[in-house]
């Protein structure tokens, strides 16, 4: 008898689902709210259409599938546990997010020419950009988003996905000048806006892409001290970063006003200890913007550290794997398109759960695919389908290359 | 559900939480590993994966770059004398990065060289793009750069026409392919043959009714192996023999014609010495043997003519 082969992918899905099932079961066991019930087989409903039924239109990373899901459905539980009304939106967000996602999929598997659509995207996403500055409404000191028809929309998230397209375009070319411009347009128009982590982010995920496109290390150290001088200028310029700076150095010394929010922050991620408050319990609606910046401080709160140290490693995991896409990538464009959408991803996980623990001053940008947040559950999952599209064109080569290797003498 | 007991119920959750948690982490990062070793298993299984052909250097080759080194191909990349190009070429008259090369399906290897680097393709001098686009790269084409001779073999199945296309705008000429006769080697002429079409104008002349057989059709000529003959020895006659002569001895007809018979008294005086044996020519091993596939996925179309 044939031994079967062995499917890595089920038993992670099935562990998925068994967490959230559970979870949302004790949810509903708190209150008997029927949409707890609801979601209990909703959420595990959704984890196992991308799992078990994406990969038979396409062949995608299942790895990446499940990890994703996990995180996504994390944010979900979350928020349910704190304030159901965001859950419904998010679990909308999340169905938005998936159908984003396969379409970028499509496109990454269809496409042969970027030109073309590279060349509309630049001034597209120039203009987003701009918007917020003309229509949008300043919130918390920065002017991200602008309303449309009652939703708001925060276009950064948007061209974060251009950005990349048009920057793995040109550097797959060797092209400088196009995407330097535009990258230099991007940021011009976030420090505009005073969406400073957002321009870091650009800015770090543009650099590193450079360096992993062209090797030329002088070039990156250059562009790296250009970025410090410019923070050391925005420092001097900005009155709300020399205010973050000081929070970040002590925030103890104005735990009431300026430092409360990460001082909560910190005082329920101690107070979850080893395993966490226990889910339902605790009191994370005491720290600002829980539901945004700071929901990895109430996930630590309710889960404990050990969960929260697994959720950093899924991110690590999902990086790991990221890299190892783009290098197996036959094409430039493509590896370099997997690496940025890797790049780009790690830096935002750094520098908001840098930001959360006290390792780095807060920047304001969001959790990947965990976080509150229409536009940035989408753009995150639209990376994530740039990615997986570009990990279905290596099994593709694969393919390919077993089927030319089919008959052929090997030297052993 | 009292609060009391929902408390006691989600503390005990909590290490069913962090236990499923530490799980998928684990399982996650055991799928990477697994996944890391199947890769590297697959690289010595197929070393050439993701590979289009390799270079061959020619003739007379350096002392860093042998002739008959061979140097893998992948699908695009640079060329240059520096170790981290896709393709080192460490010989002289070669640029840190000289040429950027790019495979199109189709099409062959398309070499775009670097600003200020020469390189030719079949002795063909790409001086601008508009040449190097005319002139990609096909199987057993040379590409000169530097001092550095190599000719590129491209592997079975990847999709490039023997011979090289002109330009992108020109139609793509398909070279005429010569078609072989049944029962004739490769090589030989078309039959029947093709003629050039009527001049306009031209009537064709009437023919008288046509009768059985006509129009002659062209009827291929069916070639027939000569046979040989064994040529049929007639005795010759000789005076009645004497009873007191000695009788001569007729040895057994050779098979040679118009060759003297030996031992024939009439035809040759020296005495007969029987003809050495005919002997098979020595067992070449190397000639019967198949040809030995090169390792793994190389095989070359001169292969395919030979």
């Amino acid at each position: 008898m044939s031994k079967r082969k062995r499917d890595w992918g089920r038993p992670l899905a099935r562990a998925v689902k068994a967490f959230y099932f559970s979870a949302f079961l004790l949810l509903f066991l708190r209150d008997f709210q029927w949409q707890g019930l609801a979601l209990a087989f909703a959420v595990p409903l959704m984890v196992s259409l991308t799992t078990d039924l994406l990969p038979r239109l396409f062949p995608c990373d299942k790895l990446l599938m499940s990890l994703t899901n996990f995180l996504c459905a994390l944010g979900v539980l979350v928020l349910y546990d704190t304030n159901p009304e965001y859950a419904y939106q998010q679990v909308i967000n999340y169905g938005i997010g998936l159908i984003a996602m396969v379409v970028c999929i499509y496109l990454v598997r269809r496409v042969r020419q970027w030109g073309v659509l590279v060349w509309l995207m630049v001034p597209v996403s120039l203009v987003l950009l701009a918007l917020p500055l003309v229509i949008g409404r300043e919130t918390n000191g920065a002017r991200n988003w602008f309303y449309v028809g009652g939703v708001s929309v925060q276009p950064s998230e948007i061209v974060k996905l251009s950005l990349l397209l048009v920057l793995s375009h040109y550097m797959s070319r060797r092209k400088m000048i196009p995407w330097l411009m535009f990258a230099v347009g991007c940021l011009g128009l976030l420090m505009l806006q005073k969406d400073l982590g957002t321009a870091l982010m650009y800015y770090g995920t543009a650099l590193m892409l450079y360096f992993a496109a062209s090797g030329n290390l002088p070039l990156t150290v250059i562009g790296l001290g250009g970025g410090v001088g410019a923070a050391f200028a925005g420092y001097k310029m900005f009155a709300h970063v020399k205010r973050r700076v000081a929070i970040w150095q002590n925030p103890f010394a104005d735990y009431d006003n300026a430092g409360y929010q990460i001082v909560q922050s910190l005082m329920a991620i101690a107070s979850g200890g080893l395993f966490g408050l226990g889910l339902g319990l605790g009191s994370p609606k005491t720290i600002p913007v829980y539901h945004t910046d700071f929901i990895f401080a109430v996930i630590c709160e309710q889960f404990g550290l050990i969960f929260g140290l697994c959720v950093l490693l899924m991110y690590v995991a999902l990086i790991w794997r990221g890299a190892t896409i783009a290098m197996s990538a036959r094409s430039g464009f493509h590896g370099l398109l997997s690496m940025g959408c890797t790049l780009m991803l790690g830096l935002q996980t750094f520098l908001i759960i840098g930001g959360v623990i006290k390792l780095i001053p807060l920047t304001g940008v969001t959790m990947p695919f965990v976080s509150y947040g229409g536009t940035s559950l989408v753009s995150a999952l639209c990376l994530m389908g740039l990615m997986q599209g570009v990990a279905s064109l290596n099994e593709d080569h694969l393919q390919q290359d077993a089927e030319l290797a089919q008959g052929w003498e090997v030297d052993e | 559900m009292t609060p009391e007991i929902y408390e006691v119920l989600s503390l005990a959750m909590r290490y069913w939480f962090t236990l499923v948690g530490v799980l998928i982490v684990w399982r996650a990062f055991s799928w990477l590993r697994k996944d890391r070793r199947k890769e590297h298993k697959r690289l010595r299984r197929l070393p050439d994966a993701g590979m289009v052909g390799e270079f061959v250097v020619q003739s007379p080759g350096t002392d860093a770059l042998p002739e008959g080194t061979i140097l893998s191909v992948p699908r695009e990349g640079v060329l240059g004398y520096s170790r981290v190009n896709d393709i080192p070429v460490p010989a002289s008259g070669v640029a840190k990065s000289h040429l950027d090369f790019t495979f199109i399906a189709g099409q062959g290897l398309r070499i775009m060289p670097r600003p200020r680097c020469e390189c030719f393709v079949d002795d063909i001098l790409l001086s601008s793009k508009k040449v190097a686009r005319m002139n990609p790269l096909g199987h057993g084409s040379i590409l000169q750069v530097g001092d550095a001779f190599l000719k590129l073999h491209l592997f079975a199945g990847i999709d490039a026409p023997r011979y090289v296309s002109l330009a992108e705008d020109e139609p793509e000429e398909t070279p005429p392919e010569q078609q072989s006769a049944p029962g004739y080697p490769t090589g030989m002429p078309v039959y029947p043959p093709v003629y050039p079409p009527m001049p306009q104008g031209y009537q064709q002349p009437m023919y008288p009714p046509m009768q059985q057989g006509y129009p002659p059709v062209y009827q291929q000529p069916i070639y027939q192996q000569p046979v040989y003959q064994q040529p049929v020895y007639q005795q010759p006659v000789y005076p009645p023999v004497q009873p007191e002569m000695n009788q001569p001895v007729y040895h057994p007809v050779q098979p040679e014609m118009n060759q003297p018979v030996q031992g024939d008294p009439l035809c040759d005086t020296q005495p007969y010495e029987p003809a050495p044996p005919v002997t098979e020519p020595e067992h070449d091993p190397e000639a019967i043997r198949p040809r030995v596939r090169h390792s793994r996925r190389r095989r070359y179309a001169e292969d395919e003519q030979a």
